[in-house]
């Protein structure tokens, strides 16, 4: 029923623009008149081939064999409400169905010092986590990331932001959220609070610095609903967990001509989860009890990427990852990628992206291409 | 209590407010200069971009969050040519600064745009801007009414000084109208006479020259030319016997060189941006060097 309602209301909305357009009468300047919000549709196809199973990443929906799949689009309505507080609202439409990605107010100017979103949000925790994957510089999401999050870490609630009085750009942005759950490792409606401190630096007329430091503290399941180390099965226990994680980033940009820039960006997390309760830890008779202990675990996942733009319409990259996972069984991977971005506009492109995980010795190629329609404007990256 | 209020009256303390004289950033080097001539020594007057960067591709800086969380007046080009400065001003959470705030002025309200498109404006025909040409700097007589605009802003913003800014505006209009004389004298002889150009940004200082257009490298706006377009240019300027062709300061040279080869035609580098070219500094200056070296080339 949710699905046939926005269904039928973004149609409403489509063709509200198109009519308004065909009347619309020749005015001169920003003078012209139009009392609709920013619409736009952005699509996200992707499809590629790869020799593990499940992509190895889930990004491609068959690996077995080359396939494309229109893995997601975005609806985006945006506009003011009130002078000075604006509405966001980004509709995802994937193989699972409809999903509110977003739906926030944004109070642009408190008190003249402070901004305040609420609603529903991707949290403001490192560099990409608050970017809409399709103006990331790569397709699919850094392991640290996808292990660590899954999709992104999304929030319900409030967030905060406030640039100090300072000569130089320094952002804090703080939240305080019920956590959406976006894979197993949070869950759903436990209290999660974010703090993310950035600071900007103009290194001379043609290049930036950005550095970034961010916490979150929330909570997470115990087992994931299987096994633990030793093979004993566990009920899975909801938000009993003490999750914190900490990162800090990094972003080199340089621009060497009109249309070309280097850029260079790294991000490091590190994930530290207190598993509620005891695992057993080493059973030996069947009937007997091991020894019950408490598990913390302690995670680490970084990534490294190196992309040049030569102009408006050409981008090459690499990025390298390695990341633990963020189970009780310590896995560890790393990931050597490469890209190349042919852009047709600002917001349409096709990418190809080659990736290498060592440890498995799988290869995978990426096949993306997103097109962009509409005013789609993004936040300061 | 008393450091907690403390720290929070430092928070909300805007910077200017140890500033004596009025914080202005602009988002266009072209606009910042008639601004710095109208509003001379009672302001700190920046451009956000400068005239090497092609405005619709600026990419938007935290360290320009900065200057506009620290503005008086925020002025912008309009028209959805600066859509990049819209994230720095919401960043910046200076309220005065905002849409419909006390310092916000979008300049494009007066001019007399051309080219504003009629029916569906989408990507099929190219990247247009769906309410006009918004280069509207490029024609001289436009400087005038964004010289107006300034004073009438600056005027409100600062009463007190208002003279003063009358005074210089009167002063900058003089000059203005000076040079207008000595370019129209100029560009006399070349009246009607056909150019080729690399895209329609020109249109306004094409039209004030009285020139007519063969065509653009790019025959849908921001769309790279095919070898069709090309040939179809090159087809048409031959007929037409088109001697130039206007070149903005950071355009991929291939195409119009191309063209010239084929055409004898001359390349024209011009700039379209304070700045952009050695010999560009002010407004005054762009036009005493694009009217020169267009008119040199058509002699």
């Amino acid at each position: 029923m949710k699905k046939t309602i926005l269904f039928a209301l973004l149609l409403c909305l489509f063709s509200t623009v198109i009519f308004a357009e065909e009347s619309q009468p020749a005015s001169a300047g920003t003078a012209g008149a139009t009392a609709l919000p920013d619409i736009s549709l952005v699509g996200n196809i992707l499809g590629g081939i790869a020799q593990q199973p499940d992509g190895p990443y889930g990004v491609i929906p068959n690996a077995d064999r080359l396939s494309l799949g229109t893995s997601e689009v975005e609806a985006v309505i945006a506009g003011y409400i009130y002078p000075q507080a604006s509405v966001s609202t980004v509709l995802s439409f994937d193989s699972s169905g409809v999903n509110i990605e977003e739906a926030f107010v944004n109070f642009l100017s408190v008190l003249n010092s402070f901004s305040l979103k609420v609603g529903k949000m991707k949290v403001e925790f490192g560099k990409i986590n608050i970017l809409h994957s399709h103006v990331w510089p790569y397709t699919d999401a850094p392991l640290v990331i996808q292990n660590f999050f899954g999709d992104s870490l999304t929030g319900e609630g409030a967030s905060l932001g406030y640039i100090l009085p300072l000569p130089v750009f320094v952002k804090s942005e703080t939240g305080v959220y019920d956590a959406v759950d976006t894979n197993d490792e949070f869950v759903l409606n436990q209290e999660m609070f974010t703090e993310r401190l950035s600071a900007s630096f103009a290194l001379n007329d043609i290049s930036e610095l950005e550095l970034g430091a961010s916490g979150v503290l929330t909570k997470g399941p115990y087992g994931l609903g299987s096994n633990d180390i030793f093979g004993n099965s566990e009920e899975l226990q909801i938000g009993q967990d003490d999750v914190r994680m900490a990162g800090a980033d990094l972003t080199l940009k340089i621009w060497t001509g009109t249309y070309s820039k280097f850029m260079l960006q790294s991000e490091a997390i590190y994930l530290k989860r207190d598993i509620a309760g005891t695992i057993e830890q080493n059973p030996s008779d069947i009937g007997s009890l091991g020894e019950e202990k408490a598990v913390s675990l302690d995670r680490w996942g970084s990534y490294a990427y190196a992309g040049y733009s030569f102009n408006k319409y050409f981008d090459l990259g690499a990025r390298y990852d390695w990341a633990e996972n963020a189970d009780i069984q310590i896995n560890k991977l790393s990931k050597i990628s490469a890209m190349v971005t042919e852009r047709l506009t600002e917001g349409t492109f096709f990418r190809e992206e080659y990736g290498y995980v060592p440890e498995e010795k799988s290869n995978e190629v990426m096949l993306q291409m997103v097109f962009g329609i509409g005013p789609h404007t993004h936040p300061l990256q | 209590m008393k450091k907690i209020m403390l720290l929070v009256a430092v928070m909300l303390m805007p910077l200017t407010l140890f500033a004596g004289k009025m914080n202005i950033v602009c988002s266009d080097p072209n606009i910042a200069d008639i601004m710095k001539n109208i509003a001379g020594d009672k302001a700190n007057v920046e451009s956000l971009m400068n005239g090497m960067q092609d405005p619709h591709s600026v990419e938007p800086r935290p360290s320009m969050v900065v200057k506009v969380r620290n503005a008086d007046l925020m002025v912008v080009i309009g028209m959805d040519l600066d859509m990049w400065a819209n994230s720095i001003i919401e960043a910046s959470k200076n309220s005065h600064v905002m849409k419909g705030g006390d310092g916000y002025l979008d300049i494009s309200k007066k001019i007399p745009v051309i080219e504003i498109p009629q029916g569906k404006v989408d990507a099929s025909i190219g990247d247009v801007h769906i309410y006009g040409n918004p280069h509207y700097h490029m024609d001289p007589n436009n400087g005038k009414i964004i010289a107006k605009e300034i004073l009438d802003k600056l005027s409100e913003k600062d009463p007190d000084n208002a003279d003063y800014y009358k005074a210089n505006y009167d002063a900058f209009i003089e000059k203005l109208d000076k040079g207008i004389a000595k370019w129209s004298e100029e560009l006399k002889p070349f009246k009607g006479v056909k150019i080729a150009a690399t895209h329609d940004c020109w249109d306004y200082f094409i039209n004030y020259c009285g020139f007519d257009v063969s065509g653009y490298i790019e025959s849908k706006p921001a769309i790279p030319p095919s070898p069709g377009d090309i040939e179809r240019l090159i087809k048409k300027m031959k007929e037409d016997g088109t001697k130039i062709i206007l070149v903005d300061q950071f355009y991929d040279m291939s195409a119009p060189e191309k063209v010239a080869k084929e055409t004898g035609a001359k390349i024209v580098l011009i700039s379209m941006a304070v700045g952009g070219l050695k010999g560009t500094d002010t407004y005054m200056d762009l036009f005493n060097y694009d009217v020169d070296t267009v008119v040199n080339a058509l002699k």
